[in-house]
């Protein structure tokens, strides 16, 4: 699931075409900002909107883990951004 | 008539001698700036922007510097990179990209790159985008980069 923090930019369509370029199991989710908002809180999730002198108005600083979540719901492992692909199937192996 | 041919043809003996000194004194940035593996990542349909990357090598004795970009397929080029900081990943825009004097600079997923903002239409693995480099001495750069799919984003990481 991919969930986008940005929903003035993400909308629904776009998602879908952005999730299924990299995978057709990927859903593709965005909300309201009070409901992204709660979202980010429970999963630990920064972010902050910063506009910019740029013809891209504005960027959207985040955090960038990947959370592993077990069969049970709960959180097994964290990995960084940029975790290599073999690094990934490891971690999911381990814990399906 | 004689003596005359002969001071002439030393003249220009002489002009062509200055100048070959005088260019490889001041070359300009365009001269001596190699540009290696340019490409531009693939983007999914419907998604506005791309990022070009590649190395930039400096094989002379003078600082460069990239001050920005043009390319048709986009309705703006900039210059940004991405700085890690508190944990959270920050997309910049820069002025310049330095390329010092004997070195060189990587423009990669997750660093620096050169933002094509608005594109026109989609990029497609296989096809080549022209992208003008502009260099702090007002020289230009053109070079044609193959679009590419770009799976892994960032850097390795360190166990």
């Amino acid at each position: 699931m991919f969930v986008s923090i940005d929903p003035q930019r993400d909308t629904p369509s776009q998602l879908k075409d952005y999730t299924k370029y990299f995978h057709p199991s990927i859903i593709g989710i965005t909300g309201s900002e009070e409901e992204i908002s709660s979202v980010a809180k429970l999963y630990g999730v920064g972010y902050q909107k910063v506009v910019q002198d740029s013809a891209t108005n504005y960027t959207v600083d985040h955090t960038s883990e990947t959370y592993v979540i077990g069969k049970d719901g709960k959180l097994m492992e964290r990995l960084a951004h940029g975790t290599p692909a073999s690094v990934i199937i490891k971690s999911i192996r381990t814990y399906l | 008539m004689k003596p005359v041919n002969y001071i002439s043809s030393i003249g220009l003996v002489l002009s062509m001698l200055f100048g070959v000194t005088s260019s490889m004194a001041s070359d300009t940035a365009s001269k001596a700036i190699m540009v290696q593996n340019p490409h531009v990542r693939e983007v999914p349909a419907g998604q506005p922007n791309s990022a070009a990357f590649m190395t930039l090598m400096n094989h002379s004795g003078v600082n460069h510097a990239v001050v920005s970009a043009e390319s048709s397929v986009a309705k703006v080029v900039e210059l940004h990179t991405h700085i890690k900081e508190g944990g959270m990943m920050k997309m910049r825009r820069i002025d310049k990209i330095d390329i010092s004097a004997n070195s060189k600079t990587t423009l990669k997923p997750g660093g620096l790159h050169v933002m094509l903002i608005g594109l026109k239409e989609g990029l497609t693995a296989g096809e080549k985008v022209s992208i003008t480099l502009v260099y702090e001495d007002g020289s230009r750069h053109e070079i044609s980069a193959p679009v590419r799919k770009i799976n892994m984003p960032m850097k390795k990481m360190v166990h």
